[in-house]
């Protein structure tokens, strides 16, 4: 209960900050379409890390297991999104 | 506690492992873990490709329908999520439970393999092979190496629901359809990340 309710505000301003942002990117059509790469990767993460806690049951696992695969979920989004971006500036 | 409360608080600890209790073992997380650092490397060296000839790449992800990749995720999922339904079963030492779930997880396997034959025909038919460009090596690469993946799966998923029965004696079997478990879900984690790289980016 302590931990929620710590832990709140900090989510909330988050949330708030992520949400101004969203809309700037509305505003900005440009800006959008180039994070829609982003978005779209970081969704992925999001999955394959939910599949991973709640279906492997990575919580459960032996060993170091669960730090070795979260990092592997960030490892394999970052390749896709920051090999995307070089791309994308190369054209530019 | 009287009886039904000692029997909902042990069907309750049957549906999630005890605190200290591990799931699967040890080799195949190992295994999975492996097969998971060779898909990145398999995918550091697509975007490397991809960043050298982006237009090509670009064209040839239009000749792919999405509407393939978003059905092919959703059926994973559901098949991923009745595989963890057939692993409590077989805590709670329930081979009906366990038996029904592996079929149900089984025929979205058989529905991802017929989709995943479709498309290939499709895409077969209107000319592009491994053989058409850089794109489309990389395409067929991929997803049958991944198609491999599902095949074997629904390979250890079938023997597992024909032998459920074990469910109620055997303490190994439990831990080996945690082990089928692990991987099948792990294919659906590699679908999760083939799908946007391929079809969405």
């Amino acid at each position: 209960m302590t931990a929620t309710a710590a832990r709140s505000p900090v989510v909330i301003c988050l949330l708030l900050m992520t949400l101004t942002l969203m809309s700037f990117a509305l505003f900005e059509g440009q800006v959008l379409a180039s994070l829609a790469t982003f978005v779209i990767v970081a969704i992925a993460a999001c999955k394959a890390r939910l599949v991973m806690l709640h279906f492997m049951e990575l919580t459960h696992a032996p060993g170091n297991w669960r730090f070795l695969y979260e990092t592997w979920v960030f490892v394999a989004a970052a390749i896709i999104v920051i090999g995307h971006y070089v791309t994308l500036t190369r054209i530019d | 506690m009287d009886d039904s409360e000692k029997q909902a608080a042990a069907s309750a600890e049957a549906l999630q492992p005890a605190g200290r209790r591990e799931v699967g073992t040890e080799g195949l997380w190992i295994f999975v873990f492996i097969d998971m650092v060779i898909f990145t490397l398999i995918f550091f060296v697509f975007m490397t490709e991809r960043l050298g000839d982006y237009a090509l790449f670009e064209a040839g992800q239009r000749h792919l329908n999405p509407y393939f990749g978003v059905g092919n995720t959703l059926v994973l999922l559901s098949s991923s999520w009745l595989v963890v339904e057939a692993v409590r079963g077989a805590r709670a030492q329930q081979p009906t439970v366990v038996r029904r779930r592996l079929l149900l997880a089984l025929l979205c396997g058989a529905l991802f393999v017929v989709s995943k034959i479709i498309e290939y025909r499709a895409k077969l038919v209107l000319g592009f092979t491994p053989a058409t460009d850089p794109f489309f090596s990389f395409y067929f690469f991929i997803t049958f190496v991944h198609f491999l993946h599902v095949l074997a799966g629904m390979l250890f998923l079938n023997s597992y629901r024909r032998r459920s029965q074990r469910c109620l004696d055997s303490k190994i079997y439990v831990t080996g359809l945690e082990n089928v478990g692990l991987f099948w879900h792990y294919v659906d984690v590699l679908w999760i990340f083939i799908f946007p790289l391929l079809y969405l980016i």
